[in-house]
């Protein structure tokens, strides 16, 4: 019988750790990463290609073989800094569980994202998608404090270099850190990459939160996998005597963890840090502007950070208070000292549970987010809307802990008038008459279930969703040509030809175009075992418009002082530019029946359902698109500033850029 | 010395300044600060030294040479046109406290710069075989978007190339003084006193320049300025300090064996032809690293641009009497202004009693700001600068010339922000090197700031009226 597991021995966070007495019982830890039978010296896998080459020496390192008896027998290399092999399995280890947590909660495997090459010289197609089986890990790409995944290369690389500590306790100065052994740089570059895979168009910001969410996500993921380790937090536990909020480790360690490689600190900068007088940590108590006045992707992230890290303080208060009060003799004031192992034992328990749920919840929010111009408050009605859609009840006002934390922070989503969790949750009442429309589209949804849902290898599902996106794309296009307003009011996407050409999207076989973006299978089970399948199609446009400012020199603005225009797709005018509309259109394969149409609305829908039959593009998306891209080049850092000649360059390598300094 | 006559030269972006103070019976005294420009080509120069040789007269003398920092657009003129200078007598020269021989930390600075300097210069050669690499960009041209990543990486070394360029020539690894720089173009001869200010100075009698009295405010002592560049919102931007991790980069890239620091010990590398390499060398080659790791440079060639700023040797001349200041600061960047605040008051002795001055008395009473660093958004810092340049007599001067200046820094100058505060505090009267006056005006015109149309009309028709002229000139009653 093969193995369900691999152990793999590895830090809980980063070499440093293992050098203070307090910490070492919990940094070293096994990780257990699902069984791979097919596993070459790199290590190679399904997912993941570990090649350990070092370009600034031109040398290869000798990969691992984690498939060797002995190293079966003693859960992999042991932990060690001058041992490459140690480096390539703890990637390999950590990038697995990241890749494990995603595939649990999105109830699907992970695929990266398309490599896409010039079409055949013959110009028989624009271009060419390929399934790219594995992430490459390079895990010493370079000398710098750095670590970056390249949508590129769909590739993560790690630097290495000579430390010049904050603190000299923690590293020995003029030792070699290496970013590829911290759990949480290499947590977050995977969620880079696997976040690429869902939305490619995340890397292509079109306002201030879409990079600052791609960073933000990417680092909620690896705090709370922290959580995920029982040793850790049951030490932590211990330590602090079942408080998580007063003294967190896990937050505070993290963030000394990041000022010495870099960028990672500026995340977490937002959750807490040490009062000089007193000399201890303290979570920062949020002032309910940040939002509104903080820009810059790091700080702006972090934002997002927090908010999430204080909906897990309050959802684990509000679940161990019960427990506390038992060990208190109802005081709810634990007596001096250590507190009972077994306390100690279902406070974790407590708190892994809380953590599994947040990180889930999060990332299962994923799928209700819209294709394009993503916003925090997005994501943030994605939350509420997913957990709802799993848990239709929510006994432990898990979702009021996370608007709190929203709300105290000044993320609210736009154009809502009221943060109810009504309000927040998509709507799900679509008409009968919409639901009708639909019905040309349940043949196919039903036929793409099939084919997809017992498909084992992740090549075949790639290659019949590039096949199910032509079909759908096709269907869509004849069905829908002369489609109803209901449905482009819906999506607030151009399906009619007529009218298009002035919206400037690009006509094609005197059809618009619009591009499916994905097309995804969703089988979930709920925390109440309600089991959801649903399919997820996203579906994006484009359109080039030019904006005008009427009075330039006016620093507040609204909506009145742009003028907007639509301009031919194939247009040159340097001052036009692109932008994009798209929407998430989800439904529930048992009933076949839309659920929910997430949409950032190309056209302006107000006038399409005020029954207007000249439509005209979304003003307010042009121009926070148009207010993005002008400000942008100046008021990056000198980085991009001096040595990228536009954004569109810059934004071949985003987060190369974004991680500098 | 009761006035001075201000005369900025126009060859281009970088600095070229005349100072001649008068007193009433007419006695002057000669101050020369800086001469280079952006680009400059031995011509150009030599149109402008020659209109100011003729402006010295007969047996032309400069009682004191300041040259600010090393790069090139404070001092190329001097070597563009040696055969020039050298018919000028140099009485003194004035240098910052970083080019002394004398002084280790100086010493030791200078090293380390000429280090990086030769990394840059490795990294961008490295950088532009890569995009004349027949495979590499073909392979680049086949993906989407890889026209992109071409273009990028020539640009990238591009603009690594002209952080290089405007510093000093490094001849075999040898470290050169701006002393031993001028003394080899003829600028100092044997004649001519040279002497290297410490911060904090305070110097008065100067022989022949009575009534004036000198403040040193930089290069600042400690490391920890030198290499800060600028500050966002109320937080400073600090980068690293020049650390060992550049070393461990710039070692291999000065291919400098013996100092290079191998992560592991060579029995972990694997023979040649091994599985993983033929992997890496064959499959999917677009995904190849060979010359990402070079993209680091940058951030070491703005770090390196900043630290030699920073070593600008600032200085603020103060009628005694009045108490008016001229204010200039070479192209100081955020960390030295900050020691400033942090670190510096001079001690001066008024009507027999000790008093101390503070840099904000400094700015207070300075009527006259050659503007630090071309306009640039690292140049003049808001609160500690700017807002408090509060004298209603403030002239500025702005060596910037948009037709002539780095093509990657047009990003950051002229920054809005200060331009416009600065038009604002002036009242129109700052003055530019760039003849193109409309062209730098509309781009401190931008959407985030306010200028008044006077303030506007008014520095255009100020600069106007040199239109056709070599210089700007400008008269200041002390």
């Amino acid at each position: 019988m093969k193995p369900e597991f691999r152990k793999l021995k590895g830090y809980a966070f980063d070499p440093s750790l293992s050098l203070q007495a307090a910490t070492v019982g919990i940094n070293n830890i096994t990780y257990k990463i699902p069984w791979e039978e097919k596993l070459d010296a790199g290590p190679i896998g399904e997912y993941i290609e570990v090649i350990d080459y070092d370009p600034t020496l031109k040398c290869f390192y000798i990969p691992v073989n984690l498939n060797q008896r002995d190293l079966l027998v003693n859960e992999g290399v042991e932990p060690s800094e001058s041992d490459p092999k140690f480096h390539q399995q703890m990637v390999y280890a950590v990038a697995m569980t990241t890749i494990d947590n995603f595939e649990k909660s999105l109830g699907r495997k992970v695929l990266w994202a398309t490599h896409v090459t010039l079409g055949d010289e013959e110009g028989n197609s624009r271009f060419q998608y390929t399934f790219v089986p594995r992430l490459r890990i390079y895990p010493h790409a370079f000398r710098r404090p750095n670590a970056y995944y390249s949508p590129f290369k769909k590739a993560l690389l790690f630097g290495y270099f000579e430390a010049k500590p904050a603190d000299v306790k923690l590293q020995m100065p003029g030792s070699v850190v290496f970013t590829c052994l911290s759990h949480d740089v290499i947590t977050h570059e995977t969620a880079h990459a696997i976040l690429d895979g869902l939305y490619s168009k995340y890397t292509q910001p079109t306002n201030v939160d879409v990079l600052a969410f791609h960073e933000a996500f990417a680092d909620i993921i690896a705090l709370f996998q922290h959580f995920t380790f029982p040793e850790v937090l049951k030490s932590q536990i211990r330590r602090t005597r079942g408080d998580l909020a007063s003294q967190n480790l896990l937050g505070q360690l993290a963030q000394e963890f990041g000022t010495s490689i870099g960028h990672y600190g500026a995340l977490r900068d937002a959750i807490g840090r040490i009062n000089p007088e007193k000399g201890i940590w303290e979570p920062i108590k949020p002032t309910g502007n940040e939002y509104s006045t903080i820009f810059e992707p790091h700080k702006r992230g972090g934002i997002l950070v927090s908010a999430v890290f204080e909906a897990f303080l309050n959802i684990y208060k509000s679940r161990v208070a019960d427990l506390i009060r038992i060990a208190s003799g109802g005081s709810g004031i634990l007596p001096q000292g250590e507190i009972h192992p077994d306390l100690v034992n279902r406070l974790a328990s407590e708190a892994a549970k809380t953590a599994q749920h947040v990180l889930t919840m999060c990332i299962r929010a994923l799928d209700y987010c819209p294709p394009v111009d993503i916003t925090f408050g997005d994501f943030f009605r994605a939350i509420i809307t997913a957990d709802f859609d799993l848990m239709a009840d929510d006994p432990r006002d898990y979702r009021v802990c996370f608007i709190e934390a929203f709300r105290k922070r000044g993320i609210y989503p736009k154009g809502l008038t009221t943060l109810s969790l009504d309000s927040l949750r998509y709507s799900t009442n679509y008409s009968g008459a919409i639901q009708e429309k639909f019905e040309i589209l349940t043949e196919f949804l039903r036929e793409f279930r099939n084919d997809i849902m017992y498909v084992q290898t992740r090549e075949q599902i790639f290659n019949i969703t590039q096949q199910g996106s032509k079909n759908l794309h096709e269907r869509l296009q004849t069905k829908f040509l002369q489609a109803s307003s209901e449905f482009e009011a819906l999506t607030g996407l151009a399906f009619n030809v007529d009218l298009d050409r002035k919206l400037g999207v690009k006509i094609k076989n005197n059809k618009p175009t619009f591009e499916v973006h994905s097309l995804r299978l969703a089988s979930r089970v709920g925390p109440g075992g309600k089991q959801s399948n649903q399919m997820i199609i996203s579906l994006i446009q484009r359109a080039r418009v030019k904006v005008t400012k009427i009075k330039p020199n006016q620093k507040k603005t609204d909506l009145q002082d742009y003028v907007v225009n639509s301009v031919p797709y194939e247009s040159t005018d340097k001052d036009s530019f692109i932008v994009r509309g798209g929407c998430t259109l989800i439904f529930d394969l048992d009933t076949v029946q839309l659920k929910y149409a997430i949409s950032k609305p190309i056209l302006d829908v107000n006038l399409i359902k005020k029954g207007n039959t000249k439509y005209s593009v979304n003003k307010e998306l042009a121009i926070s698109t148009y207010e993005y891209l002008k400000g942008s080049l100046r008021d990056r850092d000198d980085h991009a500033a001096y040595f990228m000649p536009d954004d569109e360059h810059m934004m071949n390598e985003p987060f190369f850029f974004l991680h500098q300094d | 010395m009761n006035r001075v006559n201000i005369r900025m030269y126009r060859m281009g972006t970088g600095d070229f300044f005349l100072l001649t103070f008068k007193n009433p019976d007419e006695e002057i005294f000669r101050l020369m600060i800086d001469c280079g420009c952006i680009n400059a080509s031995e011509e150009l120069v030599r149109v402008h030294v020659t209109d100011l040789i003729d402006h010295l007269g007969e047996d032309p003398t400069i009682d004191l040479l300041v040259v600010t920092h090393e790069h090139a657009d404070h001092m190329n003129g001097f070597k563009l046109v040696d055969d020039l200078f050298k018919t000028i007598k140099f009485k003194k020269v004035w240098l910052a406290w970083t080019e002394s021989k004398e002084n280790t930390i100086a010493n030791e600075y200078r090293g380390l710069n000429i280090r990086a300097g030769m990394a840059l210069k490795a990294a961008s050669e490295k950088l532009k075989s890569s995009v004349n690499n027949p495979a590499f960009v073909q392979e680049m041209k086949r993906q989407y978007k890889g026209n992109l990543m071409l273009d990028g990486i020539d640009f990238y070394a591009k603009a690594v190339d002209e952080f290089v360029d405007i510093n000093l020539p490094v001849d075999g690894g040898v470290i050169p003084t701006i002393e031993d720089k001028l003394r080899e173009y003829g600028v100092i001869s044997e004649d001519t006193e040279v002497e290297c200010l410490d911060v904090k100075e305070v110097i008065e009698n100067i022989a022949g320049l009575s009534g004036i009295r000198v403040f040193v405010l930089g290069p600042p002592e400690e490391k920890k300025y030198l290499n800060v560049g600028e500050k966002h919102g109320e937080m400073y931007k600090q980068r690293e300090h020049a650390s060992a991790f550049d070393f461990s980069f710039i070692d291999v890239l000065c291919d400098d064996r013996s100092n290079l620091i191998k992560p592991f010990k060579d029995k972990h590398v694997a023979k040649t032809g091994n599985e993983v390499s033929k992997i890496y060398k064959q499959r999917d080659t677009y995904r190849k690293i060979d010359f990402d790791w070079l993209n680091g440079i940058s951030e070491l060639a703005l770090r390196y641009e900043r630290n030699i700023n920073n070593t600008s040797l600032a200085l603020a001349f103060e009628f005694v009497e009045s108490g008016k200041i001229l204010l200039f600061p070479g192209d100081a960047e955020f960390g030295s202004w900050l020691s400033w605040h942090e670190k510096l008051s001079w001690e001066i002795v008024k009507n027999g009693k000790k008093e101390t001055v503070s840099i904000k008395e400094i700015l207070a009473r300075t009527v006259c700001y050659k503007v630090s660093h071309h306009l640039s958004q690292n140049g003049t810092p808001k609160q500690k600068g700017l807002e408090l340049l509060s004298n209603p007599d403030l002239v500025a001067f702005v060596t910037l010339d948009l037709d002539k200046i780095q093509k990657v820094w047009r990003n950051t100058m002229p920054n809005d922000f200060i331009g416009a505060g600065l038009l604002k505090q002036t009242k129109g009267r700052v003055f530019f090197v760039g003849k193109d006056t409309q062209r730098i005006l509309d781009n401190i015109q931008t959407d985030r700031v306010t200028v008044t149309k006077s303030n506007m009309a008014k520095a255009k028709s100020l600069n106007d009226k040199f239109a056709d002229s070599l210089f700007i000139e400008y008269d200041i009653e002390g």
